[in-house]
């Protein structure tokens, strides 16, 4: 590697990736990215430090009347500490904190983990059932694009070589309901450990009922995605005790139609199908909590 | 491959160094400054023996560009030499038999100092996620706890 530039604003650092190109990469906390060049699995001719850059003006998250907007370039330790994110984001927040380990998330950012594009990144699946866009930064103007369209493939983003991630934004539309959000991550220990299979939830309960139901889930499909035929099975339905129960044959199918896990060292295909109804188990377990009163939802 | 000059500050003193564009935060340390009380052990971010404080936030030296820490102040293990609140934490390890090997404990001491500069009292979780990033194959980590509780009760091992 040649060169190893470290812009102080936003404005040259675009200018280089517009010279240079696919020649080369940005690096943020280079948390995965310093290995996969020390393994030989990337040969850039350099690198493009996003440390000193920040993609929102006044802090790493923005209330934005019907907004929350999140630094893209920002350490995720500040999107973890943030009050707002974790109101309005709340199970996005929990993966954050599962991502690496504290000394990663110091400098590890959303944007290396949206467009290193695992899939079992625990970004993306929150991301998903939130509705995220990109803000795709390039000189001379930006784009915003949806979050499913963003991540491509495995290791594979629509974001052109000239562009960065600079911000997410997370519409924020008036709840149908009480919210119930959750977000779990399998894997063999809680610290420094990739998933799995990884599960986020957002479901709404009004009048007993499940009246919206998001989900989307991580580890077992070459991307993230949604669940949207456990999203429909769910929907509608009386949140009471025996919901999964009740259900388990239709959730059983939606889940095995939507995922399909490659047996690896993070488990066989049958293990993750298993991990995933485990998590949607646990999302009707705390619908059905929050329904009767037992439990209070996140925006109580 | 051009070797840029690399400048920030460590342990309170100035330097410049030549570094490669690729190298990481942990080659310059060891190799151009001296300082190898910053351990290489898994390389890959898993173990913490790199652990290093980034203007006062934990980081691993092993995964760290070197260049991204221009104008950054790092402290290692070997500001201890003049840092009574360092010195306390390793006292703290010593007692309570949470040092054997000692290959782990440069980066446990900046893990609890980094721990303690932020949360004066923190609650057992708070301990455990703190130094989830940092593995020690000898203890079994109840005498690094136990270290870490005494250092809270007392109010030491804070920087001033």
């Amino acid at each position: 590697m040649e060169r190893f530039w470290n812009p102080t604003n936003l404005d040259e650092a675009l200018a280089v990736l517009a010279g240079e190109r696919e020649a080369v990469l940005p690096v943020a906390g280079g948390t995965d990215l310093m290995l996969r060049l020390r393994q030989g699995r990337l040969s850039p001719r350099g690198l493009v430090s996003v440390r000193r850059l920040r993609g929102l003006a006044d802090g790493p998250v923005r209330l934005d009347g019907d907004a929350l907007w999140l630094d893209a370039l920002a350490p995720l330790a500040d999107l973890i500490a943030s009050p707002a994110a974790r109101a309005h984001a709340p199970a996005l927040v929990a993966a954050l904190d599962t991502i690496g380990s504290p000394a990663v998330r110091n400098v590890a950012t959303l944007a290396g983990n949206v467009i290193n594009a695992s899939p079992a990144a625990d970004s993306l699946p929150p991301l998903l059932v939130l509705d995220a866009e990109a803000q795709l930064s390039r000189r001379g103007g930006s784009r915003r694009v949806p979050l499913a369209a963003l991540v491509t493939g495995p290791g594979r983003t629509s974001r052109a070589s000239d562009e960065l991630l600079t911000a997410v934004r997370l519409p924020l539309g008036p709840p149908a309901g009480r919210r119930v959000s959750l977000f779990r991550k399998f894997g063999k220990r809680r610290a420094n450990v990739i998933a799995s299979a990884n599960l986020a939830a957002r479901v709404e309960v009004a009048d007993g009922r499940l009246v919206g139901a998001r989900l989307a889930a991580g580890g077992v499909a070459a991307t993230p995605r949604r669940l949207a035929s456990v999203e429909q099975a769910l929907r509608g339905q009386a949140a009471a005790p025996d919901l999964f129960l009740r259900l388990e044959g239709a959730l059983v199918a939606a889940v095995d139609g939507h995922v399909a896990p490659i047996s690896d060292v993070r488990g066989s295909a049958a293990f993750k199908r298993a991990l995933i109804l485990h998590a949607v188990e646990a999302v009707c377990a705390r619908a059905a909590r929050v329904a009767s009163g037992e439990e209070v939802g996140d925006d109580a | 491959m051009t070797p840029d000059v690399l400048r920030f500050t460590v342990n309170g003193r100035e330097v410049a160094v030549p570094a490669d564009p690729d190298a990481r935060l942990l080659d310059v340390l060891r190799e151009r400054l001296g300082l190898t009380g910053v351990k290489e052990g898994c390389g890959e971010g898993e173990c913490g023996a790199c652990s290093v404080l980034l203007d006062g936030r934990l980081v691993n030296a092993c995964l760290l560009p070197a260049h991204s820490a221009a104008g950054s102040h790092v402290t290692t293990i070997e500001a201890a030499a003049a840092r009574p609140d360092l010195v306390a934490i390793q006292e703290a390890l010593v007692a309570s038999g949470g040092v054997q090997c000692g290959f782990c404990s440069p980066g446990f001491v900046l893990a609890i100092s980094a721990l303690l500069a932020e949360q004066p009292a923190p609650t057992a979780a708070q301990v455990k996620q703190a130094l989830s990033g940092n593995l020690c194959r000898c203890t079994g980590y109840h005498p690094i706890l136990a270290a870490v509780d005494q250092l809270v009760r007392e109010g030491a091992g804070r920087p001033a």
